[in-house]
């Protein structure tokens, strides 16, 4: 029954496009550039506009390399334009070198208070100091080598590199400091890429605070550290638009450092897996009904005038974007199970909701969920908050990390977003809420 | 139909040029998040009231210390203590949470060596008085307890949030 249903939603809107004549690249064009509207893998993009990471960006999980579309997207969005301030010089016409190369960057630096508040002498409690945290300076390229093949790859620099002269230094146990891919991508064929990879794991997020792939026990070593990425291949087959399916094996040396860095908690075997299932259906309700086999010839008559020009446009259907699904990464005795859930609109709104399970070797069990809600008013700000869950149980007991989010997407120019937000910590030991705001800058 | 009564109808039109209220919401967003910044909430949970602790190396859970090098850890309400046998004649004790990251410092997280307590999470080395060393994740101190150790007898006193005697 339900796939009669989204069988005729598909055919639904199939003859709607057709009526209007535009092809579907056609309309996911205008669709990136109005609705969208933002310039990195956000996975509220994806469930906003209706479309995968791969329309905007290189790697099918998102990151800094845009293709010539996501650059023509972000480079559309600003509150502000660089001629509005003078700044013309600044203005990018194009992420290209010749034909075949284009090349990105992503920059973000955050003020906040890092740590936790701590009881001093005579009952005081004490709050660390703002202070600047350079958390990315990744650049991006890539080269089309053929129609059906491309090499891409981004590289971070971190803080050592040029303080100590390091040309690799990573934050987290298991972040790797660069991604290096070839891709394969031809209508009708899975797409696949091998290379030094992160695989598709839950819904990739925007934010690496987000506990969904941390670790409550001990939040400086997240179980899927930002960046994180293996030596391997993974496969994304998308043969309909309500469903995508993706698997990989990859040779987990870094996944190892994030699991058994600090202490050793989880035997691996000599490659990880990874599947992850999707489900994207497209509710359609409402709006005029689907036009019959129409296409341009039939609006021309033979006194070649044209009866509808007066007529009131036909209702606009109510359209949701879904995405749910689960995924596997496992290795040895290590498993994270995710699963997720996620529904939003062209009009804006987003709401999504995802739930992370992973056991180890050793007693290390961590249950998190996260449940998150955006609204994009227009295309240079979006409201969002976000409250989740982190549990850890262990030998030790149970740790555990409650957050709470609410903040503001601010594209004050093409490429230049602020992000203040507000977040409450809490766990067993306190609770702690501050002002946190981030500078992004990208192309 | 006409192509610009089409075009309407297959796609929402945006206009993307910010207007007048679109620029004052858009200010009013920054005062407000700027005016955020004064809301900043903490509370510990827990007893936070200092105390003065005897140990002896001899006994659980210090017998670590018995030896040079040797490491042990205490809670003494909300504050986390880790105890380094420094030498022969010496115990030092110093606040377990890294001041970079809050990393717990208790081992192995912790690593005493070259007479400096370095935090591995992040590579911060902290001096015998709770000082960072240069080059560190961070330059912010972490606090140290005053010890009051009788080698001979292998017992000790460590003074956390209190005065020493």
């Amino acid at each position: 029954m339900m796939r009669a249903s989204i069988q005729s939603i598909e055919d639904r809107m199939s003859t709607v496009t057709r009526a209007h004549g535009l092809s579907a690249s056609a309309l996911l064009l205008p669709l990136c550039l109005l609705v969208a509207g933002t310039a990195h893998a956000l996975p509220r993009m994806s469930l906003t506009a209706g479309s995968p990471c791969v329309t905007c960006h290189t790697n099918p999980t998102g990151g800094a390399g845009r293709n010539t579309l996501g650059f023509e997207s972000m480079n559309d969005v600003g509150l502000l334009s660089w001629s509005d301030v003078g700044l013309d010089a600044l203005a990018a016409e194009h992420n290209t070198v010749g034909e075949r190369v284009t090349l990105g960057y992503d920059f973000r630096v955050l003020w906040a208070r890092l740590g936790q508040p701590t009881a001093a002498s005579g009952g005081e409690v004490e709050v660390p100091d703002y202070v600047t945290i350079p958390m990315q300076l990744q650049a991006a390229v890539a080269l089309k080598m053929t129609d059906t093949l491309t090499a891409y790859g981004t590289y971070s620099v971190g803080s050592k590199t040029t303080s100590e002269g390091e040309l690799c230094d990573p934050h987290f146990p298991g972040q790797e400091c660069f991604d290096v891919a070839l891709q394969y991508e031809s209508p009708g064929l899975p797409m696949v890429r091998v290379g030094m990879i992160q695989p598709s794991i839950g819904i990739r997020p925007d934010d690496h605070t987000i506990y969904i792939r941390g670790d409550a026990a001990n939040r400086s070593q997240p179980i899927i550290p930002v960046n994180y990425a293996d030596w391997g291949a993974e496969a994304m087959y998308h043969p309909v638009s309500w469903f995508r399916v993706e698997a990989g094996v990859v040779v987990p040396d870094n996944l190892d450092t994030a699991l058994n860095g600090f202490t050793e908690t989880a035997d691996l075997d000599g490659v990880a897996y990874s599947a992850r299932i999707s489900y994207l259906p497209q509710l359609v309700f409402g709006g005029a009904p689907p036009a019959a086999e129409a296409s341009d010839d039939d609006f021309d008559d033979d006194f070649d005038d044209d009866f509808d020009a007066d007529a009131p446009p036909p209702p606009k259907p109510t359209v949701w974007n879904t995405w749910m699904g689960a995924s596997l990464f496992a290795s040895g005795d290590f498993a994270l199970i995710n699963g997720f859930l996620g529904v939003g609109s062209h009009t804006g709104w987003e709401v999504r909701a995802e739930v992370s399970r992973s056991t180890r070797t050793t007693q290390h069990e961590t249950l998190n969920a996260m449940v998150t809600a955006s609204y994009t008013p227009a295309d240079w700000v979006s409201v969002n908050v976000r409250a989740e869950r982190a549990r850890t149980k262990t030998d030790a007991g149970e740790r555990k990390a409650d957050q709470y989010v609410a903040g503001l997407e601010l594209f004050v120019l093409p490429g230049v977003e602020v992000r203040p937000e507000y977040r409450l910590v809490e766990t067993e030991a306190y609770r702690f809420g501050h002002a946190v705001i981030q500078l992004h800058t990208f192309f | 139909m006409s192509s610009d009564t089409r075009a309407k109808n297959a796609l929402p039109v945006i206009d993307d040029r910010p207007n007048r209220r679109q620029v004052i919401a858009g200010l009013g967003c920054v005062v407000v998040a700027s005016q955020m910044s004064g809301c900043t909430i903490a509370e510990v949970f827990g007893d936070t009231e200092g105390q003065a602790v005897s140990f002896d190396v001899t006994q659980a859970p210090f017998e670590a210390l018995a030896s040079p090098g040797g490491i042990a850890t205490l809670d003494v309400g909300v504050r986390k203590v880790i105890l380094i046998r420094r030498n022969e004649a010496e115990v030092i004790a110093l606040d377990r949470i890294c001041s970079h990251a809050q990393c717990d410092m208790a081992p192995p997280l912790g690593v005493w060596q070259d007479d400096a307590l370095r935090c591995i999470c992040h590579d911060t080395v902290f001096n015998v008085d709770g000082t960072a060393q240069p080059g560190g994740a961070t330059g912010d101190p972490i606090e140290a307890f005053a010890v009051e150790f009788d080698a001979s007898a292998g017992t000790g006193v460590v003074f956390v949030g209190v005065e020493s005697s």
